[in-house]
């Protein structure tokens, strides 16, 4: 029975990074762009079905749905050599094509209104697997439409497949240049909101953190989008890869995340990942190994998430899920696992058991690789609520001077009164203070605490 | 009358010398023997009667032998063909004796003055000989040898002073000996038993099979290496598969009262493994894979043939010697086997199968498993519950497409009520009376790996297959409350189900690490080593060697065989199946008496798990057990554990602190 994914891809970012993704994963199946199986990948053990179904003529079709309010990028698409790799029932673009302005408002009345067409597209595929496990969501929280159609994806989503996963990709915006969306910290709130309270895992993809990478670690001046969505897709893929080359261990979606989450509203996941490499060079080629890989893995400058050190909370992972991949003496983990402890590389919460999972993971064999052993990092750390805050704080400046509230107004939900507002930002202020909650020994009595106080 | 005398040194008696109960005497008060020579007479009459006696021991048993199954091999005490040689080498023994004796007749003949003192002094020597002689015959008969026991006997009596004795000893083992190389290079060199009077230390095990293996498993499960144990090489002809195949596999084994002591067991062992070996080939010669592979020993038998004559020609039997040319040729038997099961056979190829099958590698295909056979197995096991598993078996694989003749070498069964009190089974069952916990995976073994994964072998992984089924069993069922807690992502959270899920939670986190502690560092860990070992070496019996070492540690790391912490196991697992039924079934808030139930189950999987933090931390510090502090290290990573631990007798329990703590401090 394999567990079937959908992905589905919104908006600009989400469908930039879902080809980046798709590509990926084509080239690690051995899939040509057309779809068709390569001769030199038939004998492989690897499990295409779950992202892939294979059409009558058997070539493979990704189950991926494409949706925008604006056709450009599905455009770029479908003029890429991928253009026939995808289910052309699978792409909605809006009619009008007008986009969503960069407005959530905008982008989820939209996904309302358009929700009938979408929902044909997802129910057919949902029909067409054996055991459907979830959904996988890749979008951005700042534009409009990954954000403001993405918010109501998850939430019609979580209605209409209650037993179903929500995993999001969830690209949160680059803090240190400025954007040209002004309501940028409106959409992101908004969004948030929707991914508290609906997604059942976010991987949070933070630009600022991948452009930082991108600058100082893989010294590119100044990096493409194409470069980070390779970052991105990096991320992606291999996040995927025990579904895809099942070993013992996380051969579900829910057998990846559960071990993460402990809890159901702390989950967003931070990811890091090394070697990091770019096509252009291979000049630097490190000696792996695993401690190696284990420990820079666990330092803050690869992680994929850029977060504020805050002096007064001392922040601490939750939960570790590191995949290794490639020659893995397995005799070195124990002794990375103790050498970690020893130096006391990673903090963790005091309120409960917490330890760095493991999985050694096959490697795809046609991608080639110059390195012998990389590793992933999924990884629930308290610190990711400072972007959160970043979030919040932004929000507040904006809405204490009213700004650009005009263009929400226009909309249903804002028409008589900006409570949606008010009550996401109490929503993610919540998140927050769990977040802060979790890194003290009585975590488990704080949602007692809150509820009383709720009572009172 | 010195005539009379030689007669009766040759054993027959006469006037003067006459026989009285089987022994000759001379006949008292002769006028014309004078006192002192009746006494020389006398003692020349003992060798007499001992001549007589051998003689008669000689043709008794000498002669040609009995047939075998003739109903005379049954009822005649001893028989058999080391006893002809025993016979022969008496005689070879005796032959001075008689030309001493044809010397002095010619001497009597040409000096009628000689004295009856000369031939006294003449056979001197024999009076030391033959009452030797005359004892080994005593114990041949009285302890009734046979075979190569009659080695054993005349080894014993050559430890001796005299030379003459330990001369004439050696001379009869080299008789008895040439008997002993034909059967050796029968069997070593053509696997052939040429044994029919059952004299030989190898024999055919027969019934043997069934009661052995139900007998030894309880031996075998201990932590003992034993590579070579008799045990594993008498099972080692056995094949698990169609009972027709099966049938045409014979056994062997040693039989340690046939095996003279100057042999040592690791030797004989060598041999019984050089032999069953080509035996095995030569059995399967007219099959289609043998054809390419021609004889085992190939172009070397004829110098090993040599050799064994070379040997067997040497009057001494010179035990360096004899284990050089036996250890030569184990060692070429053991390359070619080496080769054809690792090269030819794909002996990792299969490894990597078992691995993916008994040990669960490939997790998706059990993962689809378990979803399927879950309704089938719930209950307790039925006549159609074997067939209905493997039809969810054969289904599952197909659904992760997996290739149909990988997955049907696997075959589960099902132990149903009646079989059980036939064989018991190799591991506490965790469920109780559910279908998992009776259940097996059968592997159909391909020729020639058979000599690799016999029944005990296989019975092995099982245990180990059983154990790792039911810790992702209990896993997944987890997992899957894991999405009901989910559903309460929007919800605010609800006090008593703070404690539901967290109690959920530290179930889930032991048997996360638990599993990623058994998978990481002992399976993989162990394969890894394994296949390094099979590569690094070009001798099967290496591999055979480090196969056991594999399953061994395999059993013990996994705490199969450490029983208080498996039944510690055994108990986390049930509290956790049983809170995940609770919760399943229950997805609402919980009544009263669920909420009970729960308590008692927190209640029970602190106090189990507890007892583990217990038994791991107390023997961490022995070298011994290395792999409890493994376990330790990931469970309590944080230290969380141990800490709950410390404060365990204040307040609260270590691993579910929320069900007692937030009621007490709200």
């Amino acid at each position: 029975m394999p567990r079937e994914i959908i992905t589905l891809q919104l908006g600009q970012c989400g469908n930039q990074i879902g080809m980046e993704f798709w590509k990926q994963l084509c080239m690690e199946h051995g899939i040509s762009p057309e779809g068709i199986l390569e001769d030199y990948a038939t004998e492989g053990t690897d499990r295409k079905d779950v992202f892939f179904y294979q059409a009558d003529d058997e070539h493979y079709i990704p189950r991926s749905v494409l949706l925008d309010l604006e056709p450009r990028v599905i455009n770029t698409i479908l003029n890429s050599p991928y253009a026939n790799l995808y289910n052309p029932e699978n792409i909605y673009m809006s009619t009008h094509g007008g986009g969503a302005g960069n407005n959530w408002a905008s982008g989820y009345a939209q996904g309302e209104k358009v929700q009938e067409e979408v929902f044909d597209i997802i129910d057919r595929e949902a029909d067409g697997s054996d055991s459907l496990e979830g959904f996988v969501i890749c979008h951005s929280i700042a534009g409009g439409t990954g954000s403001g159609m993405g918010s109501y994806m998850v939430e019609k989503l979580n209605d209409r497949f209650p037993k179903k996963l929500i995993q999001t990709y969830s690209v949160f915006p680059n803090q240190d240049e400025i954007s040209d969306v002004v309501v940028q910290p409106y959409n992101s709130l908004l969004t948030l909101k929707r991914l508290t309270q609906n997604a059942d895992c976010v991987v949070v993809l933070d630009n600022t953190a991948l452009n930082r990478i991108a600058v100082d670690r893989l010294h590119i001046q100044n990096p493409s989008f194409s470069q980070i969505n390779s970052l991105v897709s990096t991320i992606m893929s291999t996040s995927t890869t025990t579904l895809r080359y099942p070993g013992y261990m996380n051969n579900d979606l829910i057998g990846l995340i559960a071990s993460l989450i402990p809890t159901p509203r702390l989950h967003f996941l931070m990811t890091g990942y090394t070697p990091l490499t770019t096509d252009q060079k291979a000049a630097s080629v490190r000696k792996t190994t695993v401690l190696d890989v284990m420990r820079r893995l666990l330092q803050p400058k690869n992680m994929m998430v850029s977060t504020d050190r805050i002096r007064h909370i001392n922040h601490c992972f939750i939960s570790i899920l590191n995949i290794i991949q490639g020659e893995v003496d397995p005799t070195q983990v124990h002794k990375s696992l103790q050498r970690i402890r020893e130096r006391k590389l990673a903090q963790f919460i005091p309120w409960g058991p917490a330890s760095i999972q493991v999985a050694l993971s096959r490697k795809s064999p046609y991608v080639q690789s110059a390195h012998r052993v990389s590793g992933l990092m999924l990884a629930n750390h308290t610190s990711i609520s400072s972007l959160f805050e970043r979030c919040l704080k932004q929000y507040d400046k904006l809405r204490k001077r009213e700004a650009f509230l005009e263009q929400f107004r226009k909309e249903n939900m804002f028409k008589d009164n900006l409570d949606e507002l008010d009550n996401s930002r109490e929503v993610v202020q919540q998140l927050v203070d769990e977040y802060h909650a979790a890194t003290r020994p009585d975590y488990i009595s704080w949602g007692a605490q809150e509820a009383a106080e709720g009572r009172s | 009358m010195l005539h009379e005398v030689l007669l009766a040194l040759s054993g027959y008696p006469g006037n003067i010398f006459v026989e009285k109960d089987g022994s000759l005497e001379v006949v008292p008060d002769l006028p014309f023997i004078h006192p002192s020579e009746q006494e020389i007479l006398s003692s020349l009459c003992k060798l007499g009667t001992f001549y007589m006696k051998f003689k008669a021991f000689t043709a008794k048993y000498g002669g040609a032998p009995i047939h075998p199954g003739t109903e005379e091999a049954h009822t005649s005490d001893l028989h058999g063909l080391y006893l002809i040689a025993f016979c022969s080498g008496v005689e070879k023994v005796l032959e001075p004796y008689r030309q001493a004796l044809l010397t002095l007749e010619r001497e009597i003949l040409e000096d009628p003055q000689l004295t009856v003192f000369h031939v006294q002094t003449e056979l001197m020597q024999y009076k030391l000989l033959f009452p030797a002689i005359a004892s080994v015959i005593r114990q041949v008969e009285s302890q009734r040898a046979h075979g190569c026991y009659i080695l054993e006997i005349l080894h014993k009596n050559s430890f001796c002073g005299m030379p003459e004795v330990r001369n004439a000893m050696e001379i009869m083992l080299y008789y008895c000996h040439g008997v002993l190389y034909k059967q050796l290079s029968a069997w070593l060199l053509h696997g052939l038993l040429l044994d029919g009077y059952n004299e030989f230390f190898i024999h055919q095990g027969k019934v043997l099979a069934d009661a052995a293996r139900a007998g030894s498993q309880g031996d075998d499960d201990d932590l003992g290496i034993g590579g070579l144990s008799g045990k594993q090489l008498r099972e080692l002809m056995q094949i698990a598969g169609e009972e027709e195949e099966r049938k045409t596999y014979v056994q062997f084994a040693l039989r340690p009262e046939m095996l003279p002591s100057y042999i040592p067991v690791r030797l004989a062992e060598k041999i019984l493994f050089v032999g069953e070996s080509i035996q095995m080939f030569e059995h399967d010669k007219d099959r289609p894979a043998m054809k390419r592979t021609g004889s085992i020993l190939k172009n070397s038998e004829d110098q090993f043939a040599e050799e064994l004559h070379q040997l067997s020609k040497a009057s001494l039997f010179n035990l360096a010697a004899f284990e050089s040319v036996i250890d030569r040729i184990r060692k070429s038997v053991a390359e070619h086997l080496w080769k054809l099961v690792v090269e030819e056979a794909d002996l990792i190829g299969h490894l990597k199968l078992m691995k993916d099958f008994y040990l669960l590698g490939r997790g998706e295909l059990f993962l689809a498993f378990i979803d399927c056979a879950q309704s089938i197995l719930r209950g307790p096991p039925t006549n159609v519950t074997e067939h209905d598993v493997n039809a969810a078996f054969l289904q599952a694989a197909r659904d992760v497409l997996l290739d149909d003749d990988e997955v049907t070498q696997f075959r589960l069964s099902v132990q149903t009520k009646g079989q059980k009190g036939q064989k018991k089974p190799s591991g506490p069952i965790p469920s109780g009376e559910s279908g998992w916990g009776v259940l097996g995976l059968s592997y159909s073994v391909q020729w020639p790996l058979h000599i690799l994964f016999t029944e005990a072998v296989l019975d092995k992984y099982n245990t180990m297959f059983r154990f790792l089924l039911s810790v992702k069993r209990v896993q997944l069922e987890l997992q899957n409350c894991w999405a009901l807690q989910m559903e309460g992502k929007h919800l605010g959270s609800q006090q008593s189900d703070v404690a539901k899920w967290q109690l959920r939670t530290h179930m889930a986190f032991l048997l996360d690490n638990l599993q990623y502690y058994l998978q990481v560092d002992v399976l993989e860990t162990q394969f890894s080593q394994l296949v390094e070992k099979i590569q690094a070496t070009r001798d099967f019996e290496n591999i055979r060697l480090a196969h056991d070492q594999f399953l061994s540690s395999l059993l013990a790391q996994s705490f199969i065989l450490m029983k208080p912490v498996f039944h510690c196991l055994n108990e986390i697992l049930d509290q956790c199946h049983n809170f995940a039924m609770l919760v399943s079934l229950n997805p609402g808030a919980l009544n009263e008496r669920q909420l009970d139930l729960l308590e008692t189950i927190a209640k029970d999987f602190s106090r189990q798990s507890n007892l583990l933090f217990k038994i791991l931390s107390s023997v961490r510090s022995h070298q011994a057990s290395p792999y409890l502090a493994q376990l330790l290290l990931r469970v309590d990573y944080n230290k969380y554990f141990s800490q709950a631990g410390g404060t365990l007798g204040s307040y609260t329990a270590p691993v579910p602190p929320s069900s007692s703590s937030t009621t007490t401090t709200v």
